[in-house]
């Protein structure tokens, strides 16, 4: 007995449409624009909207629809690239750590408690600081960073599953441990980890285009969010619309994401769906 | 005493942590590629190249010409005194630079925790009692948003909106209280609101969430009979209870709060420990971003201690199992 409200299905709705719409663009840019969001126009800049340049220009000529367009790769990149890091390595460690006990389980538990000593935006900002920004640097250590939550969870969801009767059955018909833990354990750990990834790459989406508004993500002249807020936070008083297509392109991004990892969590998990 | 056991066992992990921090607040420059002094000298990013002298400077007044063993034990013992080191860039103490500049983020943190707090339980019991109404669906959204809206886009918004349109408050800068607390208040307010509003999200939906699960509980459905009217109930029996998850959310969202005072702090122009840090980093100011890591990881050692016991005191199954 699912008491959703029906705006509550237009929202998960409205959610996929986003990130769908995120990752073509990612993917495919020049579905969504003709122009090249680094040639710059040095004889008309701050044009208004409409024309040849539906948002208007930036402060170098350059077409702001495309940087928008082109910029949705930077920041899907970081936030894909740094989950699938934290996501496979810290699952890994964390079914080790779970179904071997011992040194496994101190190396698992005992990484995640140190670098969560740490908080995630100082790391990074030292990091980038002083060994340079981009985007390879930026997957690097908020997958490191991110690590622990899924390692806590996969550790978590492994012994709660590891003195099952299918677990036993496997061990007792002979199964290599690589076997155990593929196919017995691993499904039952998949799903949650699922969740925790989709949540995790909206909050790597929100730390990326922080540190870009600092200037210490993604580098320029490549198009960024929150390279583009910070920028145009210089131009705001003559020109307040370019602040604030970045400005929405970016939140309803991460809000899109986080209501399909809700959706997600509702589906999977049937005590919230009831209650 | 299984209290006693509880807290003795939790202050001995907290203590090993923090020497872990420390050690690695060390080692993160050995452990890097390349000579220490160049990484600090920025050549490695493709700057000018530093002459041999800067060179020679920095490696000396950082002790980097010493063994690696005599400059760990050297850090330990300066640490012990509270020495951070002086800065690269004017030569003071990196431990005074940081206290003065300590009580500027916190207070800033306190007031927005407050107001996160105060208004996301408000929020979050109202989507509560008017579950599955448009106001639940509403209100959700509004949650949602904080979640979603990085704290910068919201910063700089605010600051379009209230400080350039409408003019009500400063666009940034400090006064201190003991100056014109009028026009400190009127300096937090922006900074403080923007902050708060990226913890307001993950308050109201936990204490929507939790004050769901508490309310159909027998306890409560007792106190109505009884009489109760409906804020007694909702106070004494139901917030009480919806208080624990409501503390270590707080307490667990301590490393994102750093995150979000780091870029308000920048947008308000607030002079706090993350402005601090962010000029330190632009100067190739090491051992001052040093410092500030290692105290800003030692508060968050400290404050995940804290939320620890204090859970422990909130839910007594809590000490009962972890102390066995």
């Amino acid at each position: 007995m699912s008491r959703r409200h029906p705006a509550e299905r237009v929202r998960v709705t409205l959610g996929t449409a986003v990130v769908a719409a995120v990752v073509v663009a990612a993917a495919a840019p020049w579905l969504f624009t003709g122009s090249d969001p680094l040639l710059m126009h040095p004889s008309t800049p701050f044009a208004g909207p409409g024309g040849a340049h539906p948002l208007g220009t930036d402060e170098f000529g350059r077409d702001i629809l495309a940087r928008l367009v082109y910029g949705a790769r930077a920041s899907l990149e970081v936030s894909a690239g740094s989950v699938l890091l934290a996501g496979s390595v810290g699952t890994l460690l964390g079914v080790l750590g779970g179904y071997r006990s011992g040194v496994w389980e101190a190396v698992t538990m005992r990484s995640a408690d140190v670098i969560l000593c740490f908080p995630p935006i100082l790391l990074a900002m030292l990091v980038a600081g002083f060994l340079g920004a981009g985007v390879g640097h930026l997957i690097l250590i908020i997958g490191f960073l991110y690590m622990p939550q899924f390692s806590r969870l996969a550790f978590a969801q492994t012994l709660a599953v590891r003195q099952g009767e299918f677990v036993e059955a496997a061990r007792a018909a002979g199964a290599s441990t690589g076997r155990i833990l593929a196919r017995a354990i691993l499904p039952n750990v998949v799903g949650p980890i699922v969740i925790q990834a989709s949540l995790s790459a909206a909050s790597a989406m929100l730390l990326e285009s922080g540190l870009s508004f600092l200037g210490l993500g993604v580098l320029p002249p490549a198009p960024s969010w929150g390279l583009m807020i910070a920028t145009a936070r210089n131009y705001m008083f003559q020109t307040p619309y370019y602040v604030l297509w970045p400005s929405v392109v970016l939140s309803v991004t991460i809000l899109g994401i986080n209501t399909l990892g809700d959706a997600l969590l509702d589906h999977l998990d049937p005590r919230r769906r009831l209650g | 005493m299984p209290m006693l056991k509880y807290t003795s066992r939790r202050i001995v992990t907290a203590v090993i942590l923090l020497w872990v921090v420390v050690t690695l607040v060390f080692a993160f420059l050995h452990l890097l590629p390349g000579d220490p002094v160049f990484i600090i000298l920025g050549s490695e990013s493709g700057a000018q190249a530093p002459s041999p002298e800067q060179v020679t400077a920095v490696r000396h007044a950082l002790g980097l010409d010493r063994p690696v063993p005599v400059q760990y034990g050297l850090w330990l013992g300066r640490l012990a005194r509270f020495d951070l080191g002086t800065s690269l860039y004017d030569s003071t103490s990196v431990t005074v630079d940081i206290l003065a500049r300590l009580p500027t983020s916190l207070q800033l943190i306190a007031v927005a925790v407050a107001l996160a707090v105060a208004a996301g339980v408000l929020l979050g019991i109202t989507a509560a009692r008017r579950r599955g109404t448009w106001i639940d669906v509403v209100l959700s959204v509004v949650l949602a948003g904080g979640l979603s809206i990085p704290v910068f886009v919201i910063g700089t918004l605010a600051v379009l909106v209230f400080g350039v349109e409408l003019r009500w408050v400063p666009i940034g800068g400090f006064v201190p209280f003991t100056r014109d607390p009028a026009a400190y208040l009127r300096q937090l307010a922006l900074p403080a609101t923007t902050l708060a509003f990226s913890l307001l999200g993950v308050v109201g939906r936990i204490t929507r969430g939790s004050v769901l699960e508490v309310m159909h509980q027998d306890y409560v459905r007792t106190a109505r009979a009884k009489g109760a009217g409906e804020v007694r109930v909702l106070v004494r029996h139901v917030l009480r209870t919806a208080l624990i998850p409501i503390v270590t959310v707080v307490g667990v969202q301590f490393g994102i709060l750093i995150g979000g005072t780091v870029l308000v702090e920048y947008i308000f122009n607030w002079p706090g420990i993350s402005t601090l840090l962010f000029t330190a980093i632009q100067r190739r100011d090491y051992p001052t971003v040093q410092g500030i890591v290692l105290v800003t990881s030692a508060l968050f050692i400290l404050i995940n201690l804290i939320v620890d016991l204090s859970y422990a005191v909130l839910d007594p199954r809590i000490r009962y199992e972890g102390g066995a």
